[in-house]
C-alpha cells in the first residue's frame, strides 16, 4: 500500500499489522513510490520471540530510516513537541526521560503543546529549512500525528540532581547526534551523505544540553531557552 | 601498528570522529572523537606506522620535545587500543 511520510510516498507490505500502524498515512492517489519497503528483507536482527508485527515494525522503520539520507533526511530518536507551530526535538538514550520530559510540556502548557510523535520522528532540510515529521514508527505508546512542522531546537537529556540547561556547540552536538541516529551503513558514501546532513543540522538548529529533574521546573527551563532563541531569530 | 579495516576518521563541525562500517554506532561514551593533532597521528596509523614514526609526526607539526611527543603518541595509542580499532 502507498502512504505519504515526511513529504515522501513510501510503499509499505501490509504484513505484520502495517497497514493498521501507518492508516494516517495512507495516500489514495496513485503515484511513483520514492522508497519501496521490502518485507523480503525483514530479518529478526532483535532477540524477539514470535512477534512478526514487532519485527515488521523495526525493519520498516530500519528501511525507511535508512533511505531517507537520500532525500536530505536523517532520523533522530526523540520525542518531537510542536509548540506555537514549531516543533522541539527530546533525545537521548533509553529511558533517559525523553517521553516524560515531552509529556511535561503537555501537562505545563496544556493543549498549546502537542507531542506528535514519541520514537523516531524524520527530519529533513526542504528548502533551507528543516522540518521534523511524524512518521508511523512512534514508539509503544502510539502517539503519532501526521504533522510536518518547522525545527526550532534540539535538546538532549541527562538525568541529574538539578536543573540546567547548555546550549552546543557544534562539536559537541554532532556527537550527541550520532549517538541518536544509529544506523549501519555499509558503503561509505551512504555514510559520508549523513554526515553532511548533520553536519548541516548542527549548524543550523540550536542544539542543547539538558541536565535534569523530571520535574516541572525542567520543563519551564527547557521552554523558556528553547523558545526565546526562536523570538531572537526572528527578530 | 595499523588502523583496522572498516574503521574511518571523519572531520565534521570542527572536529574528528572515528566511525566502524562494520557495526552500528555506539552509545555516546564509545564515540571517539579528536582534534587536527590526534587526525594528524592517525593518519600515520591508517597507512600503518611505528611508535617512533608518530613521535616524529609530532615533533615535526607541533614543535614540541621528544619526551612530549612521545608521550602524547602513547596515550593515543592506548586508547585506540581500548577502543580495539588498531593492531599492532
Amino acid at each position: 500500500m502507498l502512504y505519504k511520510i515526511a513529504d515522501l510516498l513510501v510503499e509499505i507490505p501490509d504484513a505484520g499489522g502495517m497497514s493498521s500502524r501507518c492508516r494516517e498515512y495512507r495516500y489514495l492517489d496513485s503515484g511513483k513510490p520514492d522508497i519501496i519497503i521490502d518485507s523480503s528483507r525483514y530479518r529478526n536482527h532483535y532477540q524477539i520471540e514470535n512477534d512478526d508485527n514487532l519485527i515488521a515494525y523495526m525493519e520498516s522503520a530500519r528501511q525507511f530510516l535508512t533511505k531517507l539520507i537520500h532525500f536530505n533526511g536523517i532520523y533522530l530518536h526523540a520525542s518531537a513537541v510542536e509548540f506555537d507551530g514549531r516543533a522541539y526535538l527530546f533525545s537521548g538514550p533509553c529511558g533517559m526521560g525523553k517521553s516524560t520530559h515531552a509529556k511535561l510540556w503537555q501537562q505545563t502548557f496544556g493543549s498549546a503543546a502537542q507531542v506528535f510523535n514519541d520514537d523516531k520522528p524524520a527530519l529533513r532540510r526542504i528548502d533551507g529549512q528543516w522540518y521534523a515529521y511524524g512518521t508511523p514508527w512512534c514508539g509503544k505508546d502510539g502517539i503519532n500525528q501526521n504533522k510536518k512542522v518547522p525545527l526550532a531546537g534540539i535538546c538532549f537529556l541527562q538525568q541529574a540532581d538539578r536543573n540546567e540547561i547548555y546550549r552546543l556547540e557544534s562539536k559537541e552536538a554532532v556527537k550527541y547526534v550520532f549517538s541518536q541516529t544509529a544506523n549501519k551503513f555499509r558503503k561509505i558514501e551512504s555514510l559520508d551523505l549523513m554526515l553532511k546532513h548533520v553536519e548541516c543540522l548542527v549548524g543550523e538548529i540550536p542544539i542543547y544540553l539538558l541536565e535534569n529533574k523530571p520535574n516541572v521546573e525542567a520543563a519551564l527551563l527547557s521552554h523558556k531557552t528553547m523558545c526565546s532563541e526562536v523570538k531572537e531569530t526572528e527578530i | 601498528m595499523k588502523i583496522k579495516e572498516g574503521f574511518i576518521l571523519r572531520e565534521i563541525a570542527g572536529t574528528y570522529i572515528v566511525f566502524n562500517l562494520k557495526n552500528t554506532m555506539v552509545e555516546l561514551d564509545g564515540i571517539l572523537s579528536m582534534n587536527a593533532s590526534g587526525a594528524l597521528l592517525w593518519n600515520c596509523l591508517d597507512k600503518g606506522c611505528t611508535m617512533d614514526i608518530l613521535k616524529d609526526a609530532l615533533i615535526q607539526k607541533y614543535d614540541v620535545s621528544e619526551d612530549r611527543a612521545m608521550k602524547d603518541a602513547e596515550v593515543f595509542v592506548a586508547k585506540l587500543l581500548q577502543i580495539g580499532c588498531i593492531e599492532e
